[in-house]
């Protein structure tokens, strides 16, 4: 018994060489969609607090730590790179508000003075009256 | 010009219209201030009281030049006039000249570190390092 022969040579199976062909552009599909070896996603939110944690104390340091924890994924360098940002965004902002603390302070210190001056003053002028001879 | 017992008794009445003087200049009337001060020097001429209570009147009013005429005034009848120096820093940095206020309050400590002016000589110093460290 021979099978019949298809147009380019090869053996035609009939419904079995369809299902076949199916077959093999799923498992092609399914290759295409599978990513190279990840870290756990324990290592990656790790990598990416370590980042933050590395940034507070030296920017930048903090990207390339949380990249070596992480594995470099995607998700941890996001991670650290928002920490890192973040983290210079809260920087300036308390520069701002110290700026401002500074600024108060010595303002009220001046009012202070500027008070206690006034008071001297008078103090000081009622002296030179009551001395008069 | 009072003279002798004449001048003592009338101290009282002197020191009523100072410190006359000094509600009025408090009010921010000046002119009146001003008219009790002068009579004051008219009566007590070589006193410097008058003399520095003017220059306070004129520096309140914001004419400078007036209050330190007034200050050196005091200085040409009594060269060591604690008051004379302090009330002068004091114009002296209303004139944004820190430096001399600062050499006037020294020479004010200078003369008088623990009289009447003290207090406010070294609060005066006080207020010029701040005013140098924001410039």
């Amino acid at each position: 018994m021979s099978e019949p022969l298809n147009s380019n040579g090869s053996v035609n199976f009939g419904n079995g060489n369809q299902e076949l062909n199916l077959l093999e552009q799923q498992q092609s599909q399914l290759q295409q969609l599978q990513v190279p070896h990840q870290p756990s996603m324990f290592r990656r939110i790790l990598g990416g607090v370590a980042g933050m944690a590395g940034n507070a104390f030296a920017p930048g340091l903090g990207g390339a730590l949380g990249n070596m924890i992480g594995g470099g994924s995607a998700f941890a360098s996001d991670l650290s790179a928002s920490g890192f940002a973040a983290n210079a965004a809260n920087f300036a902002a308390a520069n701002a508000l110290q700026a401002v603390a500074t600024q108060a302070n010595q303002d009220q210190e001046m009012t202070e003075l500027a008070s206690t001056i006034a008071k001297s003053k008078h103090a000081t002028f009622m002296a030179i009256i009551q001395n008069i001879s | 010009m009072l003279k002798g017992k004449e001048l003592k008794s009338s101290i009282n009445e002197v020191t009523l219209m100072l410190e006359a003087g000094c509600v009025y200049r408090y009010a921010g009337r000046f002119h009146e201030a001003r008219d009790i001060f002068q009579g004051v020097r008219a009566l007590l001429p070589t006193q410097e009281v008058a003399d520095l209570a003017l220059a306070g009147v004129f520096m309140d009013e914001g004419k400078l030049a007036e209050a330190e005429a007034h200050c050196r005034r005091v200085l040409e009848l009594n060269h060591a006039s604690a008051a004379a120096y302090t009330q002068l820093a004091e114009i002296q940095l209303l004139q944004k000249n820190s430096a001399s206020a600062r050499q006037s309050l020294q020479r004010s400590l200078e003369i008088s570190p623990n009289g009447p002016t003290a207090a406010l000589t070294k609060l005066l110093l006080k207020l010029t390092s701040m005013i140098e460290s924001r410039t």
